[in-house]
């Protein structure tokens, strides 16, 4: 497997968009209040694209990718905007406003748009084989016969790398580590050749080395398939290395956007700018980090300004703290919400 | 830095019973740490890292002897005038030298019990030693609050009405309640976010500076071990496989599973071009590891002998040792500079 060609996206860019998100607002609704999880979120993922989000825990990534799959747990509820996913045979569809229960988003879901987690052994069943689990996801949406899904899941664990896959079906979840499970959560995932794969931090809990072999997974399965991926992780370093597009969350917002190249060599906003000097990199030899002073703060009840105008240096006193700044694109496909860098505002709905 | 070592480990071994079925029969062993020697200097900062499973964490216990080790000493100096093998010590000596050593643990939202308020959980090592109680012991617990930049007035709420990055910091004035020379620190920046880290990271620095101490520090991030480490030491399955000061081994390690590692660490650079070293199959099992040298499966460079014959820990330049039968010959990459 490993002497697979890398995928070359930037020979691709005029690629077809999957999926685009516009303005996406997500909102949970606790006692204290409206806690705004995703607050105005638009990008676009392309065929065969790798696509980051980065930010702190607790900005919205997550929440994020369960609204493309509609999943988001209650009390949350998509308050506003569209999600159009290009469907495999045509056709547009807006998922933000399908049945959450309906058939149409369970077509989809698992078949076309496929996800993996951060801990895969709670989305493994510790009672059921290896084996069946995965026929089970395999049937569901492409094989027609126990046979059938029998060969696919076999080929699927080989395709993971995982030895002796006959035997392998056999056994359970607690046999395998964490690195091997994770393999085949990738393959069920897979199993299904979905057009786009949602992988939400999936290597956090895995050492540098099995992340390496999941990470290297990922970018052949991409190249075979042509599956574009959103990559959710705060890894800094991971994001350089595997994506073409990446975004840039605080507090529910994007507040950069652009390619990976001008995300990490010229970036613009104040939050990353300050993520990336956080980072320690070998070779650096610095005494002391670069912190981001304070935490992120609820978004219960927030004023409408500039999410990060409590921790941010430059923040321009009258200015950050009174209005929210719009997302511009200041240069080509490099957008920033900043007033240091352009005045416009967005409104208050 | 000074000569002689706070923490001098030598022959450390620990073995646990593998038992099988209702009766619990023995039928053999994990060589969860396996022969390993270290040691630490005053104020210096001894990275370890290595594969989940490798023996860090049970290294880490052993020295606090929070285990018992099945053979070994570990020589620990707890001022100028004594040293002791805390390997081999009772019971009742462990209890009055417990405060000279400590530990950090990874999870802060686990390892605060979540019934006690953060008075309690600071000021329980002080009382288990018996240095201070009553209001002596609140005064102390104060001061510790603002070393580690915590308000004071904070000392009588409960862990979960503070943030993990808090709770690590309250985990760090636990840690150091009661004067300690040495901490170890397991993945204590494990749990958090980058700008979190940072704030820990910089934190251990300046106690460090300010009072002299030693960390084992134990993390599977190798950029924030470089960061923070003076030396760092390598584990594979149980076994140091290379130990030196941190610029040799990231920049000219010595051993081929230290050269993996290294070329899997993602580099925060997008126009960094890397070849990542995919190693195949898992990490081997330490109740029952390969013959010769235990990382031959997985081994890009393995030849016959490593198959048969396993390598020793030599030193190869001076103050780095690796494992492997050919760290004179091999030509490893390092991390990119
Ligand atoms: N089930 C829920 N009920 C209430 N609030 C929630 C729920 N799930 C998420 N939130 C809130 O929504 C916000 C966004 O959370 P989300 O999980 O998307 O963050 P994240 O960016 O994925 O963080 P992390 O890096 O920690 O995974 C947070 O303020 C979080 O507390
Ligand atoms: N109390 C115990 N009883 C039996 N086996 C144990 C015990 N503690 C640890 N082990 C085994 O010893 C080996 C080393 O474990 P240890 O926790 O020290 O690894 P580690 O390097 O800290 O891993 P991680 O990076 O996952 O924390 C493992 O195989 C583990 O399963
Ligand atoms: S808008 Fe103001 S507060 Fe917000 S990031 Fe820019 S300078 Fe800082
Ligand atoms: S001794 Fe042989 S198998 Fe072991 S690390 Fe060296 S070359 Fe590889
Ligand atoms: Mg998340
Ligand atoms: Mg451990």
């Amino acid at each position: 497997m490993s002497d697979l060609p890398q995928s070359d996206n930037q020979a691709m860019n005029r690629a077809e968009p999957v999926i685009e998100i516009d303005n996406l607002g997500v909102h949970f609704a606790l006692d204290e209040g409206a806690l705004k999880a995703v607050d105005g979120v638009s990008f676009a993922i392309e065929e065969r694209q790798m696509f980051g989000l980065i930010g702190e825990s607790g900005c919205g990534k997550t929440v994020t990718a369960q609204s493309l799959m509609r999943l988001v747990p209650k009390p949350g509820r998509i308050v506003q905007g569209q999600i159009n996913y290009h469907r495999e045979q045509g056709g547009l569809i807006d998922l933000a406003n399908v049945d959450p229960a309906g058939a149409e988003i369970r077509d989809i879901r698992g078949n076309e748009i496929a996800m993996i987690f951060q801990e895969p052994m709670s989305s493994l069943s510790p009672i059921h084989s290896i084996g069946n689990q995965l026929m089970e996801a395999v049937l569901l949406h492409v094989a027609n016969s126990k046979r059938e899904a029998y060969k696919i899941a076999l080929e699927m664990l080989d395709l993971v790398g995982i030895p002796n896959p006959a035997q392998r079906m056999e056994e359970y979840p607690h046999h395998f580590s964490g690195g091997m499970r994770q393999r085949v959560m990738i393959a069920m995932a897979l199993s299904c050749r979905p057009r786009l794969l949602i992988a939400d931090e999936p290597t956090t809990a895995l050492d540098v080395t099995v992340q390496a072999q999941i990470l290297d997974l990922i970018a052949q399965a991409q190249t075979q398939f042509h599956m574009a991926v959103l990559y959710i992780t705060h890894d800094l370093g991971i994001i350089a290395e595997i994506c073409d597009e990446v975004a840039v969350m605080y507090l529910g917002r994007i507040v950069e956007r652009g390619s990976v190249r001008d995300i990490f060599h010229n970036p613009l906003h104040p939050y990353t700018r300050r993520l990336l000097a956080a980072t320690p990199r070998i070779g650096q030899h610095a005494e002391r980090l670069q912190v981001i002073d304070g935490t992120v703060p609820i978004p219960i009840g927030l004023p409408h300004a500039c999410g990060f105008c409590s921790r941010c240096p430059e923040m321009i006193a009258g200015t950050c703290d009174t209005a929210l700044p719009a997302l511009v694109e200041l240069e080509e496909n490099h957008f920033v919400r900043c007033f240091l860098h352009d005045e416009r505002k967005e409104e208050a709905v | 830095m000074t000569a002689a070592p706070v923490l001098k480990v030598e022959g450390l071994k620990k073995y646990f019973p593998v038992e099988k079925g209702f009766l619990r029969r023995v039928v053999g062993q994990v060589k969860a740490v396996d022969d390993v020697s270290l040691t630490i200097g005053a104020g210096e900062t001894l990275g370890l890292v290595g594969e989940s499973g490798s023996g860090k964490t049970t290294i880490g216990r052993c020295i606090l002897r929070a285990l018992d080790p099945t053979a070994g000493s570990i020589q620990f100096q707890i001022d100028d005038e004594l040293t002791v093998d805390m390997a081999s010590i009772s019971k009742r000596e462990l209890r009055e030298l417990r405060r000279y050593a400590n530990m950090i643990f990874q999870d802060p939202y686990y390892s605060l019990d979540p019934r006690w308020t953060i008075l309690d959980i600071v000021g329980e090592p002080l009382r288990l030693s018996k240095l201070a109680d009553g209001a002596e012991l609140e005064d102390r617990v104060a001061s510790l609050m603002d070393v580690v930049g915590l308000e004071a007035k904070h000392l009588r709420r409960y862990p979960h009405a503070f943030s993990g990055g808090q709770r690590q910091r309250i985990g760090v004035a636990r840690a150091l309640a009661t004067n300690p020379r040495l901490i170890i620190a397991d993945e204590p920046v494990s749990a958090l976010d980058v700008s979190t880290q940072a704030q820990i990271l910089n934190l251990l620095n300046d106690l460090q500076s300010e009072f002299g101490l030693s960390y084992l520090f134990i993390a599977h991030d190798l950029s924030v071990v470089e960061h923070i480490s003076d030396r760092v030491a390598v584990m594979y399955v149980g076994k140091l496989v290379e130990v030196a000061p941190k610029d040799q081994l990231f920049f000219f390690p010595k051993h081929p599973y230290t050269e993996a590692l290294l070329s899997a660490v993602p580099t925060p650079d997008p126009d960094v071009a890397k070849k990542r070293i995919i190693l195949p199959g898992e990490i081997a099992n330490p109740a029952d590891p390969p013959s010769g040298c235990y990382f031959h499966p997985r081994c890009q460079y393995a030849q016959d002998r490593c198959r048969e014959e396993e390598p020793a820990l030599r030193e190869i330049v001076p103050g780095q040792w690796a494992s492997c039968h050919f760290a004179e010959e091999l030509e490893l990459v390092g991390a990119p500079q």
